[in-house]
């Protein structure tokens, strides 16, 4: 896996320069440099604890960096005067429920959707295609409170794609889903992808990555340890054995001579 | 979107979340609701608050007639004010709607809406506009109530019942706004401090107003020269002045601390968790709760309120034995019971071993155990304002019992977190105690019945001293504070989720 295959494109959809985080004695991010082309599936993997989450939260603008800057639509995301405007060009699902538990994943849809000028109608028919795709119709009028952990995984991204935002940020879309789900959630965002929709998506599950992304990044240690454009179906295979030799390969299988019960 | 109309969004936004609370009680969901798990339980659950509310008007109904035999219709209005606003907002709040669900995820949520800061401003104060309704509908009907006792027998202290009501509602205002924008509960905890601290300005000058060139003029303007005498210090207000700073400055201080981390939550929708990972020392992990704090200051803050009357009081040539026995006594009282429920948390945690055969017993057993264990230990804490009363009175013997009364307080304050906790299940962490203080449930039922019944006899002990119609009206009044803390704790009681198991586990039998 290369270390920088995607040349510096003029306007990407998310660029970052230099980023650094540090929690404490723990450098989270380490000079970080990474462009995202616009309109590209652009998948982050890496280990626990590599600063995948950290980098989600500081493009999210939900984090500060120490150092280095970002650039989210070309809007700086820490930036309080222009984070408002940003906000209603993405959507966002992060690694916490970012609705009202308390209310109906349509009223939740309603309240956003409303804010950035949708009128009810449009919100009800949008919701109602997401959910018809996500085979999620029975949860759309329940509290988010009631649902389990991947109905509100599928709500969230649901209440996020309603407002058709240019990019999405998504940590970890298909953690928690069952497989018919995780499979429905990724041809969704194949579709949006083909509309020109920009998606920056964390996970761990390699082989959705291979199937569907544009790109993926390797992060290990908060250094980009590999970045590589998918294409054609050869550039596709194998890469979960790409990504763990990035990642230093795996470990040796273990004796367990002592585990006799 | 024209900008009235996106508030008009938010404000929807929070009309609907308290319409989901009201659909969770209703379909038997929440604190309320699984008190019999039907439609009915919601409706139930408000009216033993409001039952309960309707025991501490009586009670404070009681004390008024009991005082008015004496004419002191300055220390009636100033007592209803103080008592009967927070009572009903409390007892009506945590009947209508339990404890606000998800407050944390709600901040999360609200935080990554796409908000201007003005709108993120309005929402916020929508929300606690949303969440503290029934305290807003509660404060005009406790004016109406303080000024009708007040007038009772047209010899209204007139002067007072204005002020007290524009003080009340401004600081109620300002308690809200600063809410919005600082931070939610925090600074709501420090709303009855200052709530305590404003009457204590606003009282302690009433000598003043009453034969100064102000006397009979409009609220404003004695409002504004309460504020003005009480600020400089002259005219006999140094104490209100000195807790008045006291307290404007514990404010401004949780203020400055809490404020950036208010702002960092509410840009990021994530706590600034950087300072709980230094592992503070014991007292500090103890006080760093926003809710111990505000129980420590509301007992000083009431102290001083009481000491603040007497001497106002005292001022206006108002003397009388009993009076002022009853006022250092509720000031002792408030003074010992601040600290009882830290105390209790603390100590509670030793004691969970004592009582561990508690929570093995049959539930009616253990229901029975622990309400008379918290009325015994009701009674020792009693003794502490009473010896306190004796100390001030007398020489060394009454210092020694005064010393055996803050034992006894330290007792009871430790058997009732024992008691507490041991219907509680043990705390994951020494600062996040499940105890009296920031339990849940009927573990916060011990304190405030143990509160509410010692106060009670030492009323009673001290008007004893006074004519025989005072010490009739006296019990009278004591008996209401026994029947209305005993009510107001069953209803927390029944409306706690545990209590709700014991209450089905008496009707159905054990499990199984």
């Amino acid at each position: 896996m290369d270390e920088q295959v995607t040349p510096r494109a003029p306007d990407p959809a998310i660029r970052v320069a230099r980023l650094a985080r540090r929690y404490g004695a723990v450098e989270a991010l380490v000079a970080l440099d990474l462009d995202v082309p616009r309109g590209s599936f652009f998948a982050l993997v890496g280990r626990n604890g590599a600063g995948k989450s950290t980098l989600f939260r500081i493009i999210a603008g939900l984090q500060q960096p120490d150092s280095g800057t970002v650039r989210v639509l070309g809007a700086d995301p820490s930036d309080r005067a222009g984070r408002t405007a940003l906000r209603r060009r993405l959507g966002l699902v992060p690694d916490f429920s970012p609705l009202f538990g308390p209310l109906t994943v349509r009223e939740n849809a309603l309240i956003l959707g409303r804010l950035l000028g949708l009128d009810r109608g449009a919100i009800t028919a949008r919701l109602d295609e997401l959910a018809r795709a996500l085979a999620a119709e029975g949860t759309i009028d329940r509290p988010l409170d009631e649902l389990s952990g991947g109905q509100r995984k599928l709500a969230a991204l649901m209440v996020a794609m309603v407002p058709a935002p240019e990019l999405l940020l998504l940590d970890e879309p298909f953690a928690g889903l069952d497989p018919i789900a995780s499979r429905a959630v990724l041809d969704l965002l194949c579709a949006l992808r083909e509309r020109g929709v920009t998606l920056f998506v964390t996970s761990h599950d390699l082989a959705l990555v291979a199937r569907g992304a544009t790109h993926v990044a390797v992060l290990d240690g908060g250094r980009l340890v590999g970045i590589e454009r998918l294409g054609d179906a050869a550039s596709r295979t194998d890469l979960d054995e790409r990504i763990l030799d990035a990642l230093g390969r795996r470990t040796a299988p273990p004796d367990l001579a002592w585990y006799a019960p | 979107m024209s900008g009235a109309g996106r508030i008009g969004v938010l404000v929807s936004l929070h009309a609907a979340l308290v319409r989901a609370r009201l659909r969770r009680a209703l379909a038997g969901v929440g604190p309320a609701g699984e008190l019999a798990g039907s439609g009915l339980a919601g409706v139930s659950g408000a009216a033993l608050g409001l039952a309960g509310a309707a025991f501490f008007a009586l009670m404070v109904r009681s004390l008024v007639a009991t005082l008015a035999v004496h004419g002191e219709h300055e220390l009636c209005a100033a007592l209803a004010g103080a008592l009967v606003p927070l009572t009903l907002a409390l007892a009506l709040a945590v009947a209508l709607l339990g404890r606000p669900p998800g407050a944390a995820a709600h901040r999360r949520a609200f935080a990554l809406l796409p908000l201007t800061r003005t709108e993120r401003v309005a929402g916020d104060l929508a929300r606690a506009l949303s969440v503290d309704l029934p305290a807003l509908v509660a404060w005009p009907g406790a004016l109406a109530l303080v000024v009708g006792l007040a007038a009772a027998d047209g010899r209204a202290a007139l002067a007072v019942a204005p002020a007290a009501g524009a003080l009340v509602v401004l600081a109620g205002l300002a308690a809200l706004a600063g809410r919005a924008v600082v931070g939610s509960r925090r600074l709501g905890a420090w709303r009855g401090p200052i709530l305590c601290g404003l009457f204590a300005t606003l009282l302690a000058p009433l000598a003043p107003w009453r034969d100064g060139p102000a006397d009979g003029g409009p609220a404003g303007l004695l409002l504004r020269l309460a504020v003005r005498t009480a600020l400089d210090g002259r005219a006999d207000a140094w104490l209100a002045s000195a807790a008045m700073t006291a307290i404007a400055a514990a404010a401004v201080a949780t203020s400055v601390v809490w404020l950036p981390e208010r702002l960092h939550e509410t840009e990021t929708g994530r706590p600034r968790r950087a300072r709980a990972r230094r592992a503070p020392r014991l007292p500090a992990r103890i006080m760093r709760h926003p809710r111990a704090r505000a129980q420590l200051a509301q007992g000083i803050a009431t102290a001083a309120l009481a000491l603040a009357v007497e001497y106002a009081l005292a001022a206006r040539g108002i003397r009388a034995r009993w009076l002022s026995d009853g006022v250092f006594v509720l000031a002792a009282w408030s003074a010992a019971t601040a600290p009882a429920p830290l105390m209790a948390n603390v100590l509670g945690l030793g004691g969970r071993a004592a009582v561990e055969p508690l929570r093995l017993a049959p539930s009616p057993g253990r229901l029975l155990a622990t309400m008379l264990g918290a009325l015994s230990l009701a009674g020792l804490a009693a003794l502490a304002p009473v010896c306190a009363w004796a100390a001030f009175r007398g020489g060394t013997a009454a210092l020694l019992l005064a010393g055996i009364a803050g034992l006894s307080a330290l007792a009871a304050s430790a058997g009732a977190g024992a008691i507490a906790s041991a219907l509680w299940p043990a705390p994951r962490r020494l600062d996040r105690l499940d105890g009296p203080v920031d339990g849940s449930g009927a573990a916060r039922v011990i304190v405030p019945l143990a509160q509410a019944v010692a106060v009670a006899p030492a009323f009673a002990a001290v008007m004893a001293q006074g004519a025989a119609r005072a010490t009739l009206l006296a019990s009278a009044a004591a008996a209401a504070t026994l029947v209305g803390g005993a009510g107001c704790a069953l209803g927390r009681l029944l409306v706690a989720r545990r209590g709700a198991r014991i209450i089905e586990r008496l009707v159905t039998g054990p499990p199984g």
